[in-house]
């Protein structure tokens, strides 16, 4: 009775697969060929913006043996750290709070750490903008306050960037570190308590641990992310710090060396990739030895 | 009780954060409705002078064309991203996983990298003219299909194939199957995924950063070139706008889906 269904379920199912096909296209021609080719041509000739000429490695050797160019690597790479770190910091203190706390307040915090998706990064940034100009809220409350005597010049420093894009990340590392925490079973940390242990030396001994691969996957995903991040270093940074992304941009639109822009585009790729690798070996490898 | 310093620390600590979070949010609003350039503290009053060069041609069309950009980019990725998404649960398992992680991949590389080698490639094959509205909309929707196909996937493992199979077994043909059994269990899942690329491509600066033209800047990029030359509160009734527009949108949303399911990718 059931072999007429299955035999139509089968050429049903056959010829499934073709729908998967618009979205392979549409990857492979937006994203996956277009990328491709940039990695291809970042060691190819190039004069101004049209590649004109055979192999060569002068966009890579030029960018390396430039100070400048090695500078703003350095600052990208610590700054990313430094964000990806208070990400995850910030990111596990808040998930832990709403998914083990069982207070009340649980659903507001949610909401407050979520809603600024609601907006685009240009507007979070431009807040910052407001807050720290030299005529901005900070400084105005810092003067009236008596704290400080003259303006302090928030933007255009290291701090101003930091700040705006934990701002952006921060909702990553919090869906992340939320997911990591709901998977740890919530009786061993009853256990631990129940065996004398208090609330810190449960959370140090038994949560962090378990929650570990967790966390470092937030920060590589927010890591990773300012690597490219655009917005914030160009306006909070005021043209004075330069970042990858910031770099790119110069490269393209204001000299118009897109061979160079190609090759930092790769620098961009290269680091996160070696960082995510780095860090994933690190974590096989500390399993294994306990 | 005995008093806890470690749960001072946690609340005055997380107390922190969500101001961290709050304030600059709340600085934006509070910009648009004061008198001054540089909002003052103490704050001197209220006053809605900003709006007058906000609510003109020179935003609200920016504005515009962000929302058809992303209208069009988020239609694309639904009808895209939902058809791989039933395939790819319904269908053959082999090779399964490897799709679902080239169909994701776009998410993994900074969005610059894409943008930068998407106007390489279009300037490579000479087609500079492409640039505008339409290059907007493909390169968007690239994005745009993973969150429907996450979210699209996660409202098809509640549907189970049994169903489908009943109405196939009581004479239905298969694509009435579809559109009475299946389309309607998987449509949350195609209202959460169209409204996330909505948001995505609405918001979006870095995969355009490269691909808008004079005649095509949208709403984020113009008031990123704005910023980073001069400032103005204007900028903020701009930015209250849109915010305000999102909203709406989310807000009309979620009263047919709950869009917090998909948050978590349905671990129900």
């Amino acid at each position: 009775m059931t072999s007429p269904t299955l035999a139509t379920r089968a050429r049903r199912r056959s010829r499934l697969p073709w729908l998967t096909l618009p979205a392979t296209v549409w990857v492979l021609a937006v994203f996956a060929i277009p990328t491709a080719i940039l990695l291809a041509s970042s060691v190819l000739t190039y004069d101004g913006a049209t590649v004109t000429g055979p192999f060569t490695t002068a966009n890579y050797g030029s960018l390396l043996g430039d100070g400048y160019f090695r500078s703003v690597l350095w600052d990208t790479v610590w700054i990313s750290a430094v964000v990806g770190l208070l990400c995850s910091a910030a990111g596990l203190l808040v998930a832990h709070f709403i998914v083990r706390s069982g207070s009340r307040w649980r659903t507001l915090v949610l909401l407050v750490v979520v809603s600024p998706l609601v907006s685009s990064v240009v507007v979070r940034t431009y807040g910052w903008l407001v807050l720290l100009q030299g005529d901005g809220l900070v400084n105005n409350m810092l003067l009236w306050t008596g704290l400080t005597d003259s303006p302090i010049a928030f933007i255009g420093s290291k701090f101003a960037v930091i700040a705006g894009l934990v701002h952006v990340l921060l909702p990553f590392a919090v869906f992340t570190a939320m997911s990591s925490v709901q998977s740890v079973d919530p009786v061993l940390e009853r256990a631990s308590r129940d065996l004398g242990a208090g609330p810190v030396r449960t959370f140090l001994r038994i949560t962090l641990p378990l929650i570990r691969p967790g966390l470092i996957a937030g920060f590589m995903l927010t890591f990773a992310i300012s690597l490219g991040a655009y917005a914030a270093a160009a306006v909070l940074g005021g043209g004075r710090v330069q970042t990858l992304a910031t770099l790119v941009r110069d490269r393209m639109v204001v000299s118009l060396e897109w061979g160079q822009a190609a090759a930092v585009a790769v620098v961009i790729l290269v680091v996160g990739a070696f960082t995510v690798s780095a860090l994933l070996l690190a974590g096989r490898r500390s399993r294994k030895g306990v | 009780m005995r008093f806890r310093p470690w749960i001072l620390l946690r609340t005055a600590l997380l107390t922190l954060v969500l101001a961290f979070v709050a304030v600059p949010m709340a600085v934006v609003l509070w910009t648009s409705v004061q008198p001054d350039t540089y909002p003052a503290f103490p704050p001197s009053g209220l006053s809605l002078r900003w709006w007058e060069s906000a609510l003109t041609r020179e935003w609200l069309l920016p504005m515009a064309l962000s929302a058809e950009i992303a209208v069009g980019s988020a239609a694309c990725a639904l009808v895209v991203g939902t058809a791989a998404a039933y395939a790819l649960s319904r269908g053959p398992v082999r090779g399964r996983a490897a799709l679902e992680g080239f169909l994701a991949s776009p998410l993994l590389l900074p969005e610059i990298v894409i943008s930068l080698s998407v106007v390489q490639l279009i300037s490579m094959l000479s087609a500079r003219g492409f640039i505008g509205p339409a290059l907007l909309v493909v390169t968007h929707a690239l994005i745009g299909i993973p969150f429907v196909l996450r979210t699209v996937g996660v409202s098809l493992l509640g549907v189970n194939p049994l169903w489908e199979r009943a109405a196939r077994d009581l004479g239905a043909s298969p694509w009435r199957t579809f559109t009475t059994v299946t389309l309607p269990l998987m449509r949350s899942g195609m209202f959460a995924g169209a409204l996330f690329a909505f948001i995505v491509s609405f918001n979006n600066v870095e995969l355009s950063l490269f691909l808008t033209s004079r005649d095509a800047t949208t709403l984020p990029i113009q008031l990123l070139q704005y910023m980073e030359f001069q400032y103005s509160p204007t900028l903020a009734c701009v930015a209250v706008t849109s915010v305000v527009g999102i909203c709406v949108i989310a807000g009309v949303a979620s009263r047919f889906v709950r869009l917090t399911e998909f948050i978590h990718g349905g671990t129900k």
